[in-house]
This record gives structure tokens, sequence and C-alpha cells, in this order.
């Protein structure tokens, strides 16, 4: 198909504009260094964020499933779910990626006609934004757990020291 | 289909997009999970801290004393001429950047006022604003700004979103240690009674009953006596530590948190091993003490006159114990007030005459370096032993474990202890991988916690900061199968295990002397079937 070819051949400059997406909710000073070329040990986010963007795009033009990417997501979105984002903003780059296939194919073919060929990848990207808030939650809650574990084996700890605790006689 | 809006107009009222200004003018907004909570004024009380109150960072009025401004100045003043360093500090930075990335909240975060240059800034364009000719002239043409409510929120928000871990300080062509302008920034907020309570309460606490949890003298005993019966069912050999031992040759001080907290209990559990051992080979003569019950400083957190004091109790009770030196456990903050503040704090002339350099009595090592301190690290202890064939020690035991080292801020930066920990480390496990350079060594991450950032209620501030360091964690588990991640701090096993099992939940936490107590055959002990943790040994799962 026409589209598909025109967005391989696009791939790059798909990635590099998804990418910016990607940035844009940071300050000028974090995105630029996000956005640098990224050595992963000294900017491990600034790597996360541009190998897994390149990955995702790439699966899904090869025609991957959207859960084939969760990985990838998991990865920029567990770091994103610690920079005291709201939901929306953690999330708001994989919707972004609608306009920029949008943008892309208006250059070969009418508006119309564009919605119309895309209206597959709408989906696909509409459903690797359910998965997305899946893996936001999922991280959120390992925090919220971990707070909890944290109060429960504080006090159970000090109960069973001061052998307060009854436990259960397994022989009945 | 061509009649639905766009995604773009769809998503056009949401404006995720922060607006570009002066850093000056972007406003401080306090987050949830960033900062910690106030401190209890009774804490501020106990150790005589000014203007204790109750207050909120999430209120907008934060109760200040109406002479505030004046109290800052007053304390500028004071500081810059009594610290040379934070005059030239205040000074010398050409804003040259090389610092800039080099933080680990700033790389997890993004958020340009945790560039180190740009939270010293913070202070900077104060010093500038108020103290300096030019910056009263030219305002903000000079980076100079006047001191308001919003500023010192400001100050607050962000010298508590910094971990004192000094790796900034390794880049810095002038050599500027960005750890001191926070401390001495902490230092006057703190005279205004702007604290946080996981500093407070802890040094309080410490003050009063020798610990961070002000855990009571009986309780102190009753934890490590639950460890002795633990360790007399894994290797049926009962250790007999001493307490409070007058005359004794060596008080060992380690941090609470090995006394109460996983999986720091298993370090500890480590060093009554090799205690008990020495003590029956050779004779060593150690003594713990339930007054002196913490090697961790906090004090250090909040100005130099608590740190003194806090310093001052471990010897103290040397002196009324009338040990020779002293052995201190793995700990990170203790090392750094001992190494880089200790002796023109307290000097050596605080010390009782009875204490002597350091000699190890079973290899005869005078421990030279520690001639004015009269501490040496547990693991230039250790590792002295192993160097002369005095410890007997079985590999195989730690054979489930590929081991990574994280290099701790304080015991890095602070005083270079690189090659003692990965020298027993050799001793002790077979399997060992370093993470790559440019993450361990004077140029480790830090763990997120330090500097009292532990707080449960700033935990997403720690998962974001300790981002760096798991990204490495998370190169060498998967390339290379390393399992597990070794540290000598408290801070650290305390910090570390909840970021592993954030970022990398393959890998657990260990501090060294647990390796140790595993490894270490004691003479006449029964085969072990399980590890300090109580999980099976390799090769004994089966039985």
């Amino acid at each position: 198909m026409e589209l598909d070819r025109l967005f391989r051949d696009r791939r790059g400059a798909i990635v590099e504009e998804w990418v910016a997406a990607l940035l844009r909710i940071y300050s000028e000073e974090g995105a630029k260094f996000f956005g640098s070329v990224p050595n992963r040990f000294a900017n491990p986010a600034g790597y996360i964020f541009r190998t897994n963007t390149e990955r995702i795009v790439s699966k899904l033009m090869d025609g991957a499933d959207e859960t084939e990417c969760r990985q990838d997501l998991d990865g920029i979105l567990r770091v994103r779910a610690v920079q005291g984002l709201s939901p929306s903003t953690a999330l708001c780059f994989i919707p972004a990626l609608k306009e920029i296939l949008y943008r892309e194919a208006c250059q070969v073919v009418s508006p119309e006609q564009a919605d119309a060929l895309l209206h597959n990848w709408y989906i696909r990207i509409d459903r690797l934004l359910l998965l997305g808030f899946d893996i936001y939650m999922e991280c959120r809650e390992i925090l919220w757990q971990q707070k909890a574990n944290q109060l429960y084996d504080r006090t159970h700890k000090l109960l069973e020291k001061a052998n307060l605790i009854q436990k259960e006689d397994s022989t009945g | 289909m061509s009649t639905l809006p766009r995604p773009e107009e769809l998503y056009a009222k949401i404006n995720h997009t922060p607006p570009k200004a002066d850093w000056m003018d972007v406003p401080v907004d306090i987050k949830p999970g960033r900062y910690c909570y106030a401190a209890n004024p009774d804490s501020l009380n106990y150790v005589g801290l000014p203007h204790a109150r109750k207050w909120n960072p999430l209120d907008e009025d934060w109760k200040l004393p109406e002479n505030w401004k004046e109290i800052i100045f007053n304390g500028i003043r004071e500081r810059l001429d009594k610290y040379r360093s934070f005059k030239v500090f205040m000074d010398i930075c050409v804003r040259c950047g090389a610092c800039a990335d080099k933080c680990h909240f700033f790389i997890g975060s993004g958020d340009p006022k945790n560039m180190p240059v740009l939270r010293a800034e913070l202070i900077r364009s104060v010093y500038r604003g108020e103290f300096t000719t030019f910056g009263k002239l030219l305002g903000k043409f000079a980076g100079a700004r006047p001191l308001t409510e919003e500023v010192l929120k400001e100050w607050w928000y962000y010298l508590f979103q910094c971990s004192e871990c000094r790796r900034c300080s390794v880049f810095c062509p002038y050599g500027i240690d960005t750890a001191e302008i926070t401390i001495m920034g902490r230092e006057l907020i703190n005279l205004l009674g702007l604290n946080i309570d996981w500093i407070a309460t802890p040094v309080a606490n410490c003050y009063r009953t020798g610990n961070h949890l002000g855990i009571q003298p009986h309780a102190f005993f009753d934890m490590i006596d639950f460890f002795c019966d633990d360790i007399e069912d894994i290797t049926g050999i009962r250790p007999e530590p001493q307490f409070n031992k007058k005359g004794a040759d060596i008080l060992f001080v380690t941090p609470s948190g090995d006394v109460f907290a996983d999986p720091g209990t298993y370090t500890c559990m480590g060093y009554l091993i090799l205690f008990e051992y020495l003590k029956r080979e050779y004779g060593l003569d150690v003594t713990w003490s339930t007054y002196a019950s913490e090697g961790g400083n906090f004090g250090f957190f909040t100005s130099h006159e608590t740190m003194k004091r806090l310093n001052s109790k471990i010897y103290m009770e040397a002196a009324r114990l009338g040990v020779k030196w002293i052995i201190g456990g793995e700990c990170g903050h203790m090392w750094r007030v001992l190494h880089q503040y200790m002796d023109t704090l307290n000097g050596p002339e605080f010390q009782s005459s009875n204490m002597t350099v350091p000699k190890n009595p079973i290899t005869g090592t005078v421990f030279q370096h520690a001639a004015s301190t009269k501490m040496i690290h547990i693991t230039e202890f250790t590792a002295d032993l192993i160097k002369h064939g005095k410890l007997n020690l079985d590999k195989s035991r730690n054979a489930g474990i590929h081991l990574t080292w994280h290099d701790s801020c304080n015991t890095s930066r602070g005083m270079g202890l690189f090659e003692e920990p990965r020298y027993i480390i050799r001793h002790v496990v077979d399997k060992f991988t370093d993470m790559p350079p440019g993450t361990i060594r004077e140029e480790t991450f830090c763990c997120g916690g330090g500097a009292g950032l532990n707080a449960g209620e700033c935990e997403e501030l720690r998962m974001m900061g300790g981002l760096p360091r798991a990204s490495a964690v998370k190169y060498v588990h998967e390339k290379y199968g390393v399992n597990m991640l070794g540290c000598v701090c408290a801070i650290d096993r305390a910090v570390l295990p909840g970021t592993m099992k954030y970022w990398v939940p393959e890998v657990t936490v260990c501090g060294l002397h647990e390796l140790v107590g595993n490894a270490l055959v004691i003479p006449g002990e029964k085969e072990r079937e399980v590890n300090l943790r109580g999980e099976d040994l390799p090769g004994k799962e089966d039985e």
C-alpha cells in the first residue's frame, strides 16, 4: 500500500517528529537534554525515549500487534510515571502520532483520503494509548504498593518482636 | 469522517507544553511526591533549633517569623565571614555548565532547577542582589534578584531535592562543591524553622537516645540478641557480643539501619559472625554500645552545629568505655563527616587520651591514615584480615549470587574507598561484574535518598533520581546476569531495594558483610543449609 511505503521511507522523519512530541512537555533545558544524542548511562531517560520510540515506530510499520510494543512503551512510561506529570501529560505523545502520520499522508493524498486510509492506523494508535494507560497505572500502583508495604512491614515487625501476634497453630 | 474534528483540534485545549520563560520567572510548583513533610516542632525544640512550629509546605502561609529576611541576611553574612568555601563558591562560578547534566535528579526529571549550577544560582542570585554592588546596580542583568517569600519557597523545595552526593563537584573545573552550597542553604532556611521531619526527628532521637529511631538501649540489645538466635539456628554457633564493655580494645559503631531494617539486618548478622570468629580465633575484644548506637550523622543535613554534637557522642562514648580505637560499620554519611569535617569540628584534642592510632592486633597493620580520627571503616579492617590470610572463607555459599557494586557516594567521593570493598568481594563471591565506567567509583550515581531524602512521602523523587543508577544496574543484569547489588551504606540499603523493585525487579540489594558472614567458616560450625536470609544455599535446595 502506498501510504505504508511512504511511512517506511519517511521512518526517520516520523521518529524525529514523535520524539519532539514526546519532549514537548518538558522545559526548554529538559527537552534539550533528553533530546541530545543520548548516552545510555549519562542520559538514560533520553536514551530510552529515543531508542524505544524508534522501536515502536518500526514495529508498527512492520505490522506488529500493538501488544508487541508493550516493553518499549513500558520503558518510556516508567520514566514519565515518576516525573510528577499528570496521566494525560505522561501519555499525550501517543495520540500525537496520529497527527504526525496524517501530515505525512497529506503530502501524497488529499486530507479526506488521508483520514480514510489512516483509519486502521488510528485504531492501532488508540489501542496503544489504552495499553499506555494500563502501563502507567501499573507503575503508579508499584509506588503505592511499596508505600503500603513499608507501613505494613514497620507495624507488623514491631508487633512480631513484641510477641503480640498470635500465629495459627498449623497442627490444629 | 472529514466532518469530525482532527486529533490536534481535540487536544488543542489541553496544553502540556510549559511556557518559555527565564528561570527566575518560573514560579515554584511544590509537587506531592517530591517534597518531605515539615519537621515536628517537638523535635526541633529538643535540640534547640529555632522557630519550631507546625506548618505545611502546601499552604500559602508558612508562618515565617516577622523578621525572616533579616535572619537570612544575617545568616548569609555570618557564613560568608566564617566559611571561605562559601564565599569563594558564591563568587567564582562562571556558569560553564560542566555540572549541569551530572545530577541524578536533573538526569531523571529534566527540571532545570535541579541542575547543580542552577540550584546554586537560586542562592547566588540573592547573594548578588543583596550583597554585591554590581548586582544591586544591574539587578537581573547581573543575574541578581531580591529575596522574596516565593524565592524562599523555591530554596526550600530545591535544597531538599539535592542529596549532597557531590557527583557534580567531580566535574567542576573550578572545584566548586555544590553540596557545600546546599549545606549552607539548608542551614539558612533552618534558621527560620523550615526543616523536614525525616531529618529533624532522627536528629532529636539520635541526640537523646542514641539512634535515629529512638530505640532504647534494651530494645537495641534485644534486636542484636534476635540476630544471634538466627545465627545460632543457621550455624550452630551462638555469637556472644559484648555491650558497653569498659576497657574493651575496640568500639564498634554502625548505622542503626543495620539493626532495624532489612536488608541491613543481614549485614549486621555478618558483623556479628565476623567478630565472633575473631574473638574465638584471635581473642579480638570488641564492644557494641547501646548509647552511641548510630553511625549515620543526620546532623550533617541541618547544620554544622548539630553535625558536631552528634559526632561528639561517638567519641564521648569511646572515652567513657576507655577503648583504644573505633571500627565503623557500613555507613555513608558517618564517613563523610569523619573524613571531611570532624577534625575541624571536634578536633583530635576532643578525643580521650586513651585512644591510639588504630592498629589491627591480629595482623599488626597500623592504619596511619586514621591517625587523627582513630576510626577505620570495617571494609578496611576486613580487607586487611583477608590480605593476611586470617579468615577462612567459603565462596561457594554465595554461588547463587552474581554481584555488581554500587560505590556509595560518601565513602567514594568522601573517602576514596574503592579498592577495599572490591578486594573483599573477590574473596567472598565468584561472580562479580562492575557497572560501566562513568557510573562507578568517583563518578558513581547516588541512590537518590541521601541527605535526608528517604522519607516515604518523596518516593517519586527517589525513583526519578534513582534512574541513572538503575539504568547501569539494568545493563549488567541484562548483559551479564547480575542479580545482586552490593553497597556499604545504610541509606543505600534502605533506598535501593525499592528502586530496584521499580526499575530492575530481578535484582536485590545486600551489604558487603552479609556476603562475608555467609562465606566465613566459624570453627566448629554445623554444615549450613541456608544463607543469612534463610534461603537455601546453592546445592541444598532439594535436600
